[in-house]
């Protein structure tokens, strides 16, 4: 037995489709072969991921994309900002929003908190808001602290309500994406705080949930 | 017929018939329906933006699935940036046995979609081009022999780069790392 055998088997040896005599033997090497160990549960991953079954797509959905992409202008070559859904209109605008936060150095604040936008929030399905944070310069180890009040969660992060972490912001836009879900009646707000020694802004966004929003 | 409709009329000619493998397999890699939709409207642009590539590619779908995961991880990287090297990060701590039982118990479903949450993620920490490779052959179900052609690679050099790629994401998958949520800003102008 050797690695290249292994490999060559991983598939069968997973599937269960292995014959009993040679399975002893395959599990054997990967007890001894970190990366054929490794490989077996690699494999195993990617079989999880077959599993699962294929959605169709929602009624259309091919209409609505072919349309967006077609009015656009083809532009070989040219990357576009991660704003994918939002730059083409209201194929998706129910679960995206683009949010300018601008965080002026050597600006006062103009307000302690200004309320900035709406996003609709669902507990149907998590909604990811991309957030967009434009500095005027770099701003290396800027803190940067997300405060969620009401019911509403960032994905993936369960019932925790504050977020704080640091980051290097670059001159210009910076992007963030939070995944946003409903986790009971009446949405919800988020505190974002910017700082740095040289500033620091407020900004809340409303989150009301989309089944209360007429 | 006016530009318009032309370019829509040949977009549709070719991409309408893998619509659904494209949102089924975008629908396995999100968290939502927007989220796959957004995913495979990247895809339908990027085609788009290289219709006349597409109008003479042979194994249109393989193309589209790849573009499909090289966004997907892109679309990652705008999320989040991973604390995990891509390296050898850590003891596997499983039996062989456990994993290659492939039978699922009730009691072992919801860890199981925790899982899958996982193994997403790993794959998003891939190199583009492994991640396709490996979807393409062991998720899409792509032969060797097409892929060969699909890539130009040779197929020792593909079994190379299977192996290789599983080992990565097995390692992933036993990095303590990968089991806490991220959240980043991504920066920088364009």
């Amino acid at each position: 037995m050797n690695c290249t055998e292994f490999s060559e088997q991983v598939t069968a040896l997973t599937a269960g489709t292995m014959p009993e005599g040679n399975r002893d033997e395959y599990l054997a090497h990967a007890k001894v072969c970190a990366g054929c160990s490794a490989a077996l549960r690699g494999r195993h991953a990617t079989l999880l991921v077959e599993m699962l079954p294929l959605e169709e797509p929602p009624a259309g959905s091919f209409e609505r994309i072919a349309t967006n992409v077609t009015r656009s202008r083809p532009q070989r070559g040219t990357s576009r900002s991660f704003w994918s859904g939002a730059a083409f209109g209201g194929a998706v605008a129910a679960s995206l929003l683009a949010i300018v936060l601008m965080l002026g150095v050597f600006q006062p604040p103009a307000d302690p908190a200004q309320t900035v936008a709406e996003f609709y929030v669902s507990a149907e399905e998590p909604r990811m808001m991309h957030v967009a944070i434009e500095v005027d310069r770099a701003l290396p180890g800027a803190e940067i602290s997300i405060l969620l009040t009401g019911n509403v969660e960032v994905q993936g992060f369960g019932s925790r309500r504050e977020l704080n972490w640091s980051d290097d912001l670059d001159a210009g836009v910076n992007k963030l994406s939070l995944p946003l879900v409903a986790s009971g009646e009446g949405g919800g707000q988020m505190v974002v705080r910017l700082s740095h020694p040289d500033s620091e802004q407020l900004f809340v966004i409303d989150l009301p949930l989309d089944s209360e929003v007429s | 017929m006016s530009e318009y409709d032309s370019a829509k009329s040949r977009f549709t000619a070719l991409v309408q018939e893998h619509f659904s493998a494209l949102y089924g397999a975008a629908r396995r890699l999100t968290s939502s329906p927007s989220d796959a939709e957004d995913l495979v409207q990247d895809v339908c642009l990027k085609a788009f933006e290289s219709i006349d590539e597409l109008e003479r590619i042979e194994f249109r779908r393989a193309w589209l699935l790849k573009v499909l995961y090289h966004k997907f991880i892109d679309r990652r990287r705008e999320f989040s940036r991973s604390p995990v090297d891509q390296a050898d990060t850590g003891a596997d701590s499983f039996e062989p046995e456990q994993i290659a039982r492939s039978e699922i118990r009730p009691d072992e479903q919801l860890d199981r979609d925790a899982r899958i949450v996982q193994i997403i993620r790993a794959m998003g920490i891939l190199n583009k081009d492994d991640c396709s490779l490996l979807a393409l052959h062991d998720i899409e179900g792509y032969s060797l022999d097409e892929l060969q052609q699909l890539t130009g690679l040779k197929t020792g050099t593909i079994k190379s780069r299977l192996y290789r790629t599983r080992s990565k994401l097995g390692r992933l998958l036993s990095s303590e790392a990968l089991q806490q949520p991220i959240l980043k800003v991504v920066g920088g102008k364009k």
